[in-house]
């Protein structure tokens, strides 16, 4: 008898040198324990049965060879972070994705704490699916995932899936907030609207009427501004084929500025420009007057009376950055990724005090976008915000001086 | 069972204390940044939720608690072993508190609810909650890592955290003589910076306790310095 035990466990080690998997060498790390335990009068003797029986199809089976592998390397390169482990809950397997969580500090020590009490679960049987979000810094949210692997009734085991759902969960914020945010931009000067139509229904008083109509006229005009700004952040997202031409951005922050230095005198606003040796860049000057006029306009809004408004340009190797630093009352950290999305209001109690459309930022970033560069923002809620628009020196593309393919780069 | 097993055993059962104080401090490092949203958005159920989580944390505390004393019972360590053990029991006791402080934060949040702090608060609570996460998670980089460099850099970092304090009282002091807050919720508020700055001063008694586990050596609080020159300065009269 103990001749044959010896024969299996030379088998054993044969086929664990061969496959080199983690999976043979779990199942036969089990093989073994029940081998060592078989002489003992408790032990089953068809636990013995069963494990030669499975050793005996994994070895004369194709599976043996090619399959494990595949699916080894297959699970290793799963998206998902996954953790196997056996009927007990000890680890088999763990692919690379989840390996970090291991040995992981800060937010990946509560992952692996989630995986463990998914494993704990799983093995007594019971499927569990927990939403974990991690404040971070950087926020992420996970989706764990634990299941126990039953064959026939019987319990082999347990998987538990970890996936990042980070950038899924902040794309539907934005769908979201942007339908609640046009909903609440139309809906709100066309209530006005009508309610003030229908007080004027019964009035006679012509002081009255006229300060209604004035008030209905001042409404439509929101409305006609949020439709316009609406159109032209969708020209600037969907137009193709416009010219470019060599651009003094010099210019651009000159005309920007020269636009709103009458709106900077009413608060008492020192408007500054600072430009030295400006660089020219392939682009739409208009554009790119509009996004620059769009980040004054910001500045004075947000900051106030007596503060001041500081325009720079600075060129960085190859780059060009225009920079509009205000003394404003800033931008609380949690929003700062998120003010350049259409309509996103960082509060909705300050942003109907200064009437605007909700969409500026927006199209500066298009516009940024589209002439290869991009937007940045550093903030300090009570200190100020810093909104930079960074182009490449000489456009997009300066040997083929093509004109800018527009791309969609909806949300 | 021979020497070289028992030692095996006893730093498989470090390796657990320790990972398990990662843990600890890793539920206090985003305690931290859930107590200021709270305050930061008057959000009363997120206070509620890092107020019940705390449970959790007094049990793993406890945990490792006791895991050191079954070590120090039954295998009675020495040299770095003992200080090991030593260093891990006196920082339990150090992330623990500060996951109560993020719970006080979250109980003011409460007491505050619906005052509505003025943009320079605003923008000095998430200043002093993103110091009081880097200290933290920088002292529990420094116990794993055995790093004197990174302990000995926690307290230049928590003297941003102080000045920081300072700031917001000074605001929250010229904001209440502006009539923007009552007397009950400065001194709320005032309360609420105290308890940041206490989470940097636990992160800079982590520090002295990994350079201690590390050298050997105590960092001697200047308290403590006083009263010992005062003893040495009787004995020689």
């Amino acid at each position: 008898m103990w001749q044959f035990f010896t024969l299996v466990l030379v088998i054993v080690i044969i086929v664990l040198l061969l496959t080199n998997t983690q999976r043979e060498r779990s199942i036969l790390e089990k093989l073994k324990r029940t081998l060592e335990t078989a002489g003992d009068d408790r032990a089953e003797p068809t636990s013995v049965d069963a494990a030669l029986d499975r050793l005996a199809n994994m070895v004369h089976s194709d599976e043996s060879d090619e399959m494990p592998r595949r699916v080894a390397v297959a699970f290793d390169a799963m998206t998902a972070g996954a953790v196997l482990v056996d009927a007990d809950g000890v680890e088999l397997m763990r692919n690379s994705r989840a390996l970090p969580y291991a040995t992981g500090r800060h937010g990946d020590a509560l992952i692996e704490n989630a995986i463990q009490s998914s494993i704990q679960a799983a093995v007594r049987g019971e499927t569990t699916d927990e939403e974990l979000r991690l404040h971070g810094p950087p926020d992420r949210t996970l989706f764990i995932v634990g299941s126990p692997l039953v064959e026939a009734g019987e319990l082999l085991g347990a998987i538990v899936l970890v996936d990042d759902i980070s950038e899924q969960v902040r794309l539907d914020n934005v769908r979201r907030d942007f339908v609640a945010n046009v909903s609440h931009e139309l809906r709100t000067p066309v209530g006005a609207i009508r309610l003030l139509a229908e007080t004027l229904e019964g009035e006679n008083d012509p002081e009255v009427i006229n300060s209604f109509l004035g008030r209905i006229q001042n409404e439509s005009d929101r409305l006609a501004k949020l439709v316009d700004a609406l159109l032209d952040l969708s020209r600037i997202e969907g137009a193709s084929d416009v010219e470019v031409a060599p651009v003094d951005i010099g210019a651009v922050v000159r005309e920007a500025a020269a636009a709103l230095f009458a709106a900077a005198e009413k608060k008492s606003i020192d408007l500054e420009v600072d430009i030295e040796d400006p660089p020219m860049v392939m682009g739409v000057q208009s554009q790119l007057v509009s996004a620059v006029s769009n980040l004054f306009a910001n500045s004075i809004k947000f900051t106030g009376v007596g503060g001041r408004v500081h325009g720079r340009v600075v060129v960085h190797g190859d780059e060009v950055a225009i920079a509009i630093e205000d003394s404003g009352i800033g931008i609380p950290a949690k929003d700062l990724d998120r003010v350049f999305e259409r309509f996103y209001r960082v509060d909705h109690g300050r942003a109907t005090d200064t009437g605007g459309t909700g969409l500026g930022l927006s199209i500066v970033r298009n516009v940024a976008v589209n002439h290869g560069g991009r937007v940045e923002v550093a903030s300090q809620e009570g200190v100020g915000s810093t909104f930079s628009i960074i182009l490449p020196v000489g456009g997009p593309d300066r040997s083929e001086q093509r004109d800018i393919v527009f791309e969609d780069i909806d949300e | 069972m021979s020497q070289i097993e028992l030692r095996g055993n006893f730093h498989e059962e470090l390796n657990i204390v320790s990972d398990t104080i990662v843990t600890l401090a890793a539920h206090v490092t985003e305690a931290i940044p859930r107590a200021t949203e709270a305050l930061i958005n008057n959000d009363l159920e997120l206070a509620q939720e890092v107020i019940s989580h705390d449970d959790e944390l007094d049990l793993l505390s406890l945990q490792i608690e006791e895991r050191c004393y079954a070590l120090i019972a039954l295998q009675q360590p020495m040299a770095i072993d003992m200080r090991s053990i030593v260093t891990a029991m006196k920082i339990n006791g150090e992330y623990e508190r500060s996951g109560d402080l993020a719970v006080n934060i979250c109980k003011g949040v409460r007491r505050i609810y619906g005052i509505s702090l003025s943009p320079t608060l605003r923008g000095l609570v998430t200043s002093m909650g993103e110091e009081a996460v880097r200290l933290t998670r920088v002292s529990v980089d420094a116990y794993a890592e055995g790093s004197e460099g990174l302990a000995a850099a926690l307290p230049d970092m928590d003297d941003r955290l102080d000045d920081l304090q300072a700031d917001f009282i000074q605001e929250i002091f010229a904001a209440h003589s502006r009539g923007e807050l009552k007397l009950e919720e400065t001194v709320q508020l005032a309360l609420v910076a105290r308890f940041y700055e206490r989470i940097g001063d636990h992160a800079v008694n982590i520090g002295d306790r990994v350079m201690y586990m590390v050298t050997g050596e105590s960092t001697e609080s200047a308290g403590a310095a006083r009263a010992r020159a005062a003893q040495e300065g009787d004995e020689a009269e």
